[in-house]
């Protein structure tokens, strides 16, 4: 049976004196007792109607994944630390509850919630304990003080107590006059440290009415996304989650995307400034981004080398983790420069006036036609483009078809909520294969290049051995050896996108809504 | 989780006694604890102040109609909760008979238990029979308390013959010495002599102390009442010896 609270409508120090008096009730004491609430950055658990809860008590600290609605303990286990990753933890329900909603997401604290407990047993005939009892008043601190959060009563039956806990439970609310609920103490801790909590900015798929004006739509869209840009910022500079970048560079690609299809429905000169921002923006990201995969797939490339190179090779990474604080505190730098800043506050002025653009040629059609406009012509090209491309075809090709295929992706994230969900789902894990051969290609083309690098930065440095030098090599080789097996792959991927079916299904979704269709 | 069973095939050596405190102090060293107490006598139970009842009764446990899960009590101690004891227990040899490959049951019956506690102790009557077979295949050690006598080395001779006709994954056999007086020369006698023969006797000994005696007037672990007693002190240590034993099989 889970805990049961109530909230009589008495003063506590009443409760407390008719506590005292009970029969089978005896007082153990007082104490402060601290837990910490814990969730992703992105509140996967608050959205999932849970939370994570720290508790220390005696030197031991216990993790505990709870229903935030009713506080119900739904799996727990003792830690040394506090898991970062669901990964972190031991085998068992505790990891499996928390894999399944967080993900490859960290989580960090969110709220701390502080108790004063004065604290009775219950007991039977045989002076055996069945339940305890708590009368405890909270508060959580916050930026601006610590907020009260009133005082109530809850029973904690033992294990295998559940209708001794129920019989004193109804005792209580008699005594009382007052009936026991569960109780929402964690959400309500996490609505006072963060009035926002469970607010994700979507990043994919903001809902429209087919027929919405396109200007209207568009900065619809946008803005949606530069609240995910400047939400995702806050996530990288407490560079807790690698994802928090990944996220904010998804943000600013689907921007620039958006922002590329939004000729000829918002106003041209904006445009013309912004585009190349948020490029500039883009690039200043790559190099910290690159590293974090470089460090979270190490030892999995670390993995495919034979030894002795699988032992050579370990100073390479005490090379890329200095690289990546050198990354992280350029990116901060850049984030905290009025180029950044002034971008944000620019374009948000250019969003908040961009809903009624009038003069554009396509500003007030609905936006049904203009995005499916936008994502056939997409489509057209990487089509036209991926065509073109045979077994002799430069590395570049292939890259700038890597570019066209994110392009037509982001679009199509970007309006998807205009299109029957089935079926932009199936036509989105097409392109997402074609997607993956292609990005797997560039990975391998961008890895061969900064093992390069970094190999010649490191022969500058006296201190590296000739061991891992020459176990950086055979890692090249590997990763050339998958490059050539990608490379081979592409035609069948391209294949596969090009089927027939697959052209009926876009012909059938995009085309047949452009303005003067047959 | 590691499976510890107190058990001799003699009665009144101690076996509760260490069950009931080597647990407490399990769990005051952090460890999540378990006692099932498998006596129809339910002298553990009864040390825990819980109530003898098992809902079903034996039958519904040796025939998994319902998970032990079910039938656990939160003893008045942290991380220590106890599987009470039944008068039905005394018929689990017949109900053991009854399903297939009567001698891995407890083992199965205690399995989903895995992720839930550290050290689960089962406290058995003295007996050879299906339920004390059940109990050496499924502990991976024996803890055996022996009362310093001529006879002991007979005891842990016999033990390992019954040891030997059953079925095990391996377990370890500790016994180590219960109820010593250093008043009686034959105790210490057989104290210092007896662990040259027999390597595998654990060095703390439990001193013969009223102390022990009265947990059945109080009603709880010597832990309790009596942390400071030179018997509460051995048990702590003993404890503290079990567990250092990682070469235990798993
Ligand atoms: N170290 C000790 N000093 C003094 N008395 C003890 C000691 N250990 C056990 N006793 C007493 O001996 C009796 C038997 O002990 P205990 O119940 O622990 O043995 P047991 O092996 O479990 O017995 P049974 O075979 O009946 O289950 C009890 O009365 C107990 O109080
Ligand atoms: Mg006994």
């Amino acid at each position: 049976m889970p805990d049961r609270v109530l909230k009589p409508d008495v003063t506590m120090a009443s409760v407390l004196s008719v506590l005292g008096q009970l029969p089978l009730l005896e007082s153990v004491g007082e104490s402060n007792v601290a837990s910490t609430l814990y969730d992703t950055l992105d509140w996967r658990l608050y959205r999932s109607g849970l939370i994570l809860r720290e508790d220390q008590t005696n030197g031991s600290r216990e993790v505990t994944v709870l229903d935030r609605h009713s506080s119900d303990a739904l799996a727990g286990t003792r830690v040394g630390e506090v898991p970062r990753f669901a990964s972190d933890l031991p085998a068992g329900r505790l990891r499996d509850r928390l894999a399944k909603h967080t993900k490859i997401r960290a989580v960090c604290p969110m709220a701390e919630v502080r108790s004063h407990v004065h604290r009775f047993k219950a007991v039977d005939m045989n002076d055996k304990t069945v339940a305890y009892v708590h009368v405890e008043s909270t508060e959580v601190p916050t930026d601006s003080g610590v907020r009260r959060l009133g005082w109530r009563i809850r029973v904690e039956p033992l294990r295998g107590y559940d209708r001794e806990a129920d019989r004193l439970v109804h005792r209580l609310e008699e005594s009382f006059g007052t009936t026991a609920t569960s109780d929402d103490l964690a959400t309500r801790a996490l609505q006072v440290t963060h009035p926002d909590a469970g607010r994700v900015h979507p990043v994919s798929g903001t809902l429209l009415a087919p027929d919405t004006a396109a200007a209207e739509a568009f900065t619809e869209v946008l803005t949606q996304l530069l609240e995910a840009v400047v939400w995702n910022e806050k996530g990288v500079r407490s560079d807790i989650d690698t994802e928090s970048l990944h996220d904010f560079r998804v943000a600013i690609r689907r921007t620039r995307s958006v922002l590329a299809a939004a000729k000829d429905v918002l106003a041209p000169e904006p445009l013309a400034m912004l585009r190349p921002e948020f490029r500039w923006l883009a690039q200043q990201t790559s190099d910290l981004r690159d590293l974090d995969v470089y460090l979270l797939g190490f030892e999995e490339l670390r993995s495919e080398l034979p030894p002795p190179a699988d032992v050579g090779i370990l100073p390479l990474r005490g090379f890329l983790r200095s690289a990546r604080d050198d990354a992280f505190a350029q990116l901060v730098a850049v984030l905290d420069q009025g180029r950044y800043r002034s971008l944000v506050n620019r374009y948000r002025y250019f969003l908040s006036h961009a809903r009624s653009t009038v003069g554009q040629p396509q500003a007030s059609q609905p936006i049904l036609a203009v995005a499916s406009e936008r994502i056939w012509a997409s489509y057209r090209s990487l089509l036209r483009h991926g065509r073109l491309v045979d077994d002799d075809a430069p590395i570049e090709a292939l890259h700038d078809l890597r570019k066209r295929a994110k392009k037509l992706r982001y679009l199509i994230d970007a309006f998807r909520a205009l299109f029957p969900d089935d079926e932009i789902a199936e036509l989105i894990a097409a392109l997402k294969q074609l997607q993956d051969n292609l990005g797997e290609l560039q990975d391998c083309e961008v890895q061969t290049a900064r093992l390069e690098g970094f190999a010649e930065l490191m022969t500058t440095g006296s201190r590296t051995s000739p061991a891992t030098l020459s176990a950086m090599e055979v890692l090249i080789g590997h990763i050339r050896r998958r490059e050539a097996g990608a490379r081979a792959e592409f035609a069948e991927h391209f294949a596969r996108f090009d089927r027939p079916r697959n052209r009926k299904r876009y012909r059938g979704l995009f085309r047949a809504n452009l303005a003067g269709a047959e | 989780m590691r499976i510890l069973a107190t058990y001799s095939i003699k009665g009144g050596v101690g076996k509760t006694s260490a069950a009931v405190n080597l647990a407490y102090f399990a769990a005051r060293s952090g460890e999540r604890t378990l006692v099932w107490d498998l006596d129809p006598q339910g002298a553990a139970t009864y040390c825990f102040r819980i109530k003898q009842k098992v809902k079903g009764g034996a039958k519904a446990i040796v025939r998994r109609r319902r998970e032990l899960d079910e039938l656990i009590k939160g003893t008045d101690y942290r991380d220590l909760d106890l599987v009470p004891a039944d008068f039905s227990y005394r018929y689990m040899d017949l109900l053991l008979d009854s399903v297939k490959r009567p001698t891995s049951r407890l083992r199965k019956v205690l399995k989903p238990l895995g992720d839930e506690y550290d050290y689960v102790f089962l406290d058995c009557p003295p007996s050879i029979s299906l339920v004390s077979e059940n109990v050496i295949a499924a502990a991976d050690a024996l803890l055996v308390p022996l009362i310093p006598t001529t006879l002991s080395v007979r005891t842990l001779d016999q033990l390992d013959a019954v040891v030997a006709g059953v079925n095990t994954g391996g377990v370890a056999i500790a016994p180590f010495f219960s109820m010593v007086d250093r008043r009686r020369n034959l105790h210490c006698e057989i104290v210092s002599s007896l662990p040259e023969e027999r390597p595998e006797i654990l060095s703390t000994q439990i001193p013969y102390s009223s102390s022990v005696e009265q947990m059945s007037v109080r009603r709880a672990p010597l832990g309790d009442y009596s942390v400071r007693s030179r018997a509460s002190e051995a048990f702590r240590s003993l404890w503290e010896e079990i567990k250092g034993r990682v070469a235990w099989p798993s």
